[in-house]
């Protein structure tokens, strides 16, 4: 019961501090570029879906953005611990967000869009927070930006890259071989905050 | 005895312009060295080579979409950096700009705005190259039918929208990049919209909405055929710099905000008006 008592008592700060503007501004926007498109008469495309992936996933990697680190990197909580508080609040955050573009899918285009699987999201949202953890650890005040447009980049990029076989490759890594991916990712994610202070 | 008083309540001098100059030239350094711009540099170049070899699946195929492909990459590099750029002041990691600084931010913002002549110039190269390079190659196929052709190849009017575009997505990035404290939202959303403006290309073909696309991409259908229209390009590219003096204008926060502002929309809305004039699509 302490313990709870604990864990609700340290999750509070963290709710203030996380910023959930990102996710909210980005669903938004999407959501207004949906509902434009419909009224063009576009219909969505295997291609938006994958787009709208990477942004949600950077919607994540802007959520992580730890403002108050150098103020309390001296405080005996561990990197871990408040990683993990932050996911539990941008992942239900992440989880509104995907199921009202679904609805907005639903009720704006006749044909349903053929996005990556649930599974290519959850390997961009974990490579994104791995770039965020290492990207962290030398210049944390960038780290948030930086890994969203990395994973933005990298949603896109199965568009831009080159038909050369290991950059093609590389870049649909994370909807191609997701497991590969989500597997690596929360490795390194678990080694960038292992033994770490805040 | 005299005794000079001076109103402690004068108002500013206005800026030299020799030091928007001289920060001009620093920003265009630091421009030159954003990691993002090359990114997207390397990529369009790699794209435009590859478009190049496709084989194409249609008639025209390979003509419409080797330039908007092609400066696909540089745009999205350019946003980054833009945005980027012009949030330096406005950060809400930064300190904001002390009031006793040498240059406002509106000099500031001029001079961000002129070192987006460094992306706008790599554009232009690419551009040059595609040019150069399709002419020696003898040209694109293009139409189908008695209007067919194996020998076309873009203007230099068609040519110049992807520098302009630059400049457009530059000018609009630096303007986003001052209004906001946090950047990161507005570079992700201006990603999925540079994508879906140029990327998805063939969207922006249809009746009407040409006359106001980022890239108008030709040839467009006209009673059965397919045309490029010189004179249509020509006031889209107008219609461009239009667009470009619009972002300038939304940066700055005093004169010439106003009389730049007014007079962009102008341009932009007759340029428009031009196109649905002189456009048989």
């Amino acid at each position: 019961m302490f313990r709870v008592d604990v864990a609700a008592q340290s999750l509070r700060p963290t709710l203030f501090a996380t910023p959930l503007r990102p996710m909210a501004a980005i669903t938004t926007g999407v959501l207004s570029i949906a509902v434009v498109s419909s009224w063009c008469g576009v219909q969505t495309s295997d291609v938006l879906g994958v787009v709208v992936a990477g942004a949600l996933a950077g919607g994540v990697a802007l959520g992580l953005d730890d403002e108050g680190n150098a103020s309390i990197r001296s405080s005996p909580t561990a990197a871990s611990v408040r990683l993990a508080h932050r996911l539990l609040i941008l992942i239900p955050a992440l989880l509104v967000a995907v199921g009202v573009l679904a609805v907005a899918d639903r009720v704006l285009f006749v044909e349903l869009s053929v996005g990556p699987s649930a599974l290519a999201l959850v390997a961009l949202v974990a490579g994104g927070i791995a770039v965020e953890v290492w990207w962290g650890r030398r210049r944390p005040e960038t780290a948030a930006e930086g890994a969203a447009v990395v994973v933005m980049a990298w949603a896109l990029s199965g568009s831009l890259a080159p038909d050369v076989w290991f950059v093609h490759r590389l870049a649909e890594a994370w909807h191609a071989d997701a497991p590969l991916v989500l597997g690596v990712s929360i490795v390194f994610v678990v080694a960038g905050v292992a033994g770490r202070g805040a | 005895m005299t005794v000079v008083l001076e109103s402690l309540t004068s108002e500013t001098p206005p800026t030299d312009r020799s030091a928007i100059v001289e920060l001009a030239r620093i920003e265009s350094f630091r421009m030159s060295r954003r990691v993002s711009i090359w990114i997207g540099f390397a990529l369009s170049g790699l794209l435009a080579m590859t478009e190049a070899r496709n084989v194409e699946d249609w008639s025209s195929q390979k003509y419409q979409s080797l330039v908007p492909m092609a400066v696909l990459p540089l745009t999205i590099g350019v946003y980054v950096a833009g945005v980027r750029s012009g949030n330096r002041d406005r950060s809400h990691r930064r300190p904001p700009l002390a009031e006793e600084a040498p240059l406002d931010g509106d000099a500031r913002a001029w001079a961000r705005q002129a070192s987006l002549l460094v992306p706008v110039a790599m554009a232009v190269l690419l551009m040059a190259v595609i040019g150069v390079a399709s002419r020696i190659e003898g040209g694109f196929e293009v139409g189908a039918g008695l209007s067919r052709t194996d020998s076309a190849v873009h203007s230099v009017f068609e040519l110049a929208q992807p520098a302009l575009a630059v400049a457009v997505i530059g000018a609009a990035a630096v303007a986003i990049g001052r209004a906001l404290r946090r950047s990161g939202p507005a570079i992700v959303l201006g990603m999925v919209l540079l994508f879906f403006a140029v990327g998805v290309y063939w969207l922006w073909n249809d009746h009407l909405v040409y006359t106001t696309a980022l890239l108008q991409v030709q040839p467009m259908g006209f009673d059965r055929r397919e045309v490029i229209h010189t004179p249509t390009v020509i006031f889209h590219d107008l219609y461009l710099i239009g667009l470009a003096a619009l972002f300038v204008g939304l940066s700055l926060r005093q004169a010439p905000r106003r009389r730049l502002i007014g007079g962009s929309i102008a341009l932009a809305v007759v340029a428009v008006v031009a196109q649905l004039v002189v456009s048989p699509f």
